[in-house]
């Protein structure tokens, strides 16, 4: 799984440019009925040993946060905007990469010659720049043109039982997925790759409008704090503490028998679970619980520090439980 | 192996210690074929004796340290280390930033953001050191077997190529200077010279030049000429502090280096129809020129820059091409001109 993943992040797809990815994932679908929808959603039909009572959906979504260039200046330098939310502390000094493979970097003017307070602010993509090295606008023309996305540059790293890159939100959901798809189910169930999750969980919402399920199964990264300098109850999750379960999130109020569920066959299986422990951040969740009639929706989560910067860093043994939760409660919900 | 082959080898080459690091022992193998003797001093600089007979003595220097932090305790509870700054890091650019610890061994690493919800003020101020932490992944009991109070933490940005033969990542600063010089005195090896040369890579530039003034005191060579970077033009940047990237090399004049020196640099690269810009300053040049220059008995003293963007970043942005005008420059004038 772990061979994957690291694949996966390195393949660059923003929200609406995910292209690549769903590439990458149907060629390892085997022989899965799929179905590709107008928004690019990737929805898979996966067959299990037994007919589902309850028609579940498992779902992760391709995107990442990235930019995506609004104007060339007449000196060849690249305005931008953020594709989903990318903090200002985060985008100075990093190389970014086009889809074409044209490098770029987000300069800074040097601290040498900047004020104080120009040494202690930050500058917000409307004051930034991406520099792919052009003499002009029309040499950078020839490379990039406006409405070209890019993403942070890929460099994946192990670092322990760590591992560092961007994307791993939501990468390591997909991972998952294909891991569950690839080892075969107990009853049959819906998988989908959404699209457009980090501009506000567009391509969940059509794609659970067509499969109608009675459960919804989102697998995600939440923001881990646990990081020196920061008090307990504000870490929202710990990295090595398991699965996060949420029961309110910014999008969604989760379904609490399910929820409770989760909690109980984790406790059974003796898998490592966690509560996220604060009402913050969302997922297709938001999109999926008021899809149709109406949808029970649970959210499993890797605990992810730096989430959305260049450096995205999960626990290897957390991606672990969330693969064996999500494997145990897709079971159980299909024959709840 | 060329220009570009060479600076990225030594911009990512580990700097751990002043006095002996990866970088130095990269460094001393490169020069190795084109030197005589190559001695390193208490400081950890790098004095290569080139060409020990010869009329003038010619020393072609820069400096080999690179900015970065170091640690200054390790949190037992989460693993992570606090750090302090070496030399002007760019703190708007810290923050998620990859990093390598330069431990007993490598660590991979990142330095830690402030969670978007605990980011309730003011999200255009820039973290403070003391709330950055560095991030390897492993536990505190792991960590501290490999890790100690003082030890480096660097940028990890591989030399990425741009185009138009524009490269960047970390450490140009001033892995291109010595780039420069060891093109400089490969060809001096390869066609000659009337001089004595002595090629010096020095530590500490960063944090106050101590490196510098020790060796400048030690070889007193008759003329003394430095390279290191200087300010390229980018908006926000004013156009009398700055020269546009590509525009070859900016030789400095500076009430606090010889005239003479300038003009001659400039008289040689006009000859030899080398690229180059001057650069103005009015006092100090905040590079090694300004400790020679003072050095011993005093010594006459040229400066001639590279042209760099988004200094003492991970994404240092040049020319190679500018590289290698300042090496041409440093040949012609430490081969005979001067």
């Amino acid at each position: 799984m772990l061979d994957i993943l690291k694949e996966l992040c390195n393949i660059n797809g923003t929200s609406g440019r995910e292209d690549r990815v769903r590439e990458y994932i149907i060629s390892r679908l085997g022989k899965n009925e799929y179905f590709v929808d107008a928004l690019g959603n990737l929805i898979v039909y996966v067959k299990g040993e037994k007919r589902a009572k309850n028609k579940v959906m498992v779902s992760a979504h391709m995107d990442e946060v990235g930019f995506i260039a609004t104007y060339i200046t007449d000196s060849g330098l690249i305005k931008f905007d953020t594709v989903g939310g990318i903090l200002p502390a985060v985008m100075s000094g990093r190389k970014i990469v086009f889809e074409n493979g044209t490098a770029g970097v987000i300069g800074s003017k040097p601290v040498h010659l900047s004020s104080e307070d120009e040494k202690n602010t930050l500058l917000s993509e409307d004051k930034l720049y991406i520099d792919i090295g052009a003499r002009d606008k029309a040499d950078a023309m020839q490379y990039v043109c406006p409405g070209d996305t890019a993403v942070f540059m890929p460099d994946f790293v192990f670092a322990g039982d760590k591992l560092i890159s961007k994307a791993l939100d939501d990468r390591a959901g997909c991972a998952i997925m294909l891991k569950m798809i690839e080892e075969g189910l107990l009853y049959d169930a819906v998988f989908l790759f959404s699209v457009q999750e980090e501009v506000g969980a567009r391509g969940a919402a059509a794609a659970s409008h067509r499969i109608l399920p009675d459960y919804s199964v989102v697998l995600e990264s939440t923001t881990a704090a646990d990081i020196s300098g920061v008090c307990d109850e504000k870490r929202v999750c710990v990295q090595g503490d398991g699965a996060v379960l949420s029961f309110m999130d910014n999008s969604t109020l989760y379904d609490k028998k399910v929820f409770d569920k989760a909690l109980s066959i984790a406790k059974e299986r003796g898998i490592k679970a966690q509560v996220k422990t604060a009402v913050a951040g969302g997922n297709d969740s938001g999109s999926i619980h008021k899809s149709g009639n109406g949808v029970r929706c649970t959210a499993i989560s890797a605990p992810c520090r730096y989430i959305h910067s260049q450096s995205n860093l999960l626990d290897i043994n957390d991606i672990n439980a969330c693969f064996m939760l999500a494997k145990a409660l897709t079971e159980e919900l299909a024959d709840a | 192996m060329n220009t570009a082959d060479v600076l990225k080898k030594i911009c990512e080459s580990p700097y751990e210690t002043a006095s002996d690091s990866s970088a130095h022992r990269l460094i001393t193998a490169l020069m190795e074929p084109y030197c005589e003797r190559i001695e390193t001093d208490a400081l950890g600089n790098i004095i290569c004796t080139v060409k020990s007979e010869g009329e003038k003595t010619v020393a072609l220097s820069a400096h080999m340290d690179k900015i970065g932090l170091t640690v200054t305790s390790v949190d037992k509870k989460t693993g992570m280390l606090s750090l302090a700054k070496t030399g002007g890091v760019d703190m708007r650019t810290l923050s998620a930033c990859r990093v390598t610890v330069q431990g007993k061994k490598l660590l991979p690493g990142c330095i830690t953001s402030t969670p978007p919800h605990l980011t309730t003020g003011d999200r255009k101020k820039v973290t403070p050191m003391d709330c950055l932490f560095c991030d390897t992944g492993l536990p505190f009991e792991e960590v501290s077997q490999y890790v100690s109070v003082g030890d480096t933490v660097l940028y990890h940005s591989e030399v990425t190529p741009l185009i138009n033969g524009r490269f960047t990542g970390a450490y140009m600063d001033n892995s291109a200077g010595i780039t420069a010089v060891i093109r400089a005195v490969k060809r001096l090896k390869e066609e000659g010279t009337k001089n004595r040369i002595i090629a010096v890579f020095t530590t500490r530039e960063e944090i106050g030049k101590g490196g510098a003034a020790a060796v400048f005191h030690n070889i007193a060579p008759e003329l003394a000429l430095i390279t290191d970077v200087s300010f390229a033009s980018a908006p926000g940047i004013p156009s009398e502090m700055s020269s546009p990237l590509s525009s070859g090399a900016m030789i400095c004049i500076s009430p606090v280096l010889q005239k003479d020196i300038s003009y001659k640099l400039r008289d040689t690269a006009e000859k030899y129809n080398i690229p180059y810009t001057l650069e103005i300053m009015a006092s100090r040049t905040m590079t090694d020129s300004d400790v020679a220059v003072t050095a011993g008995d005093g010594i006459l003293t040229g400066l001639v820059s590279i042209p760099l963007l988004n200094m003492h970043t991970p994404v240092e942005t040049l020319d190679i091409k500018d590289v290698e005008a300042v090496s041409d420059i440093l040949f012609y004038a430490s081969k005979e001109e001067i």
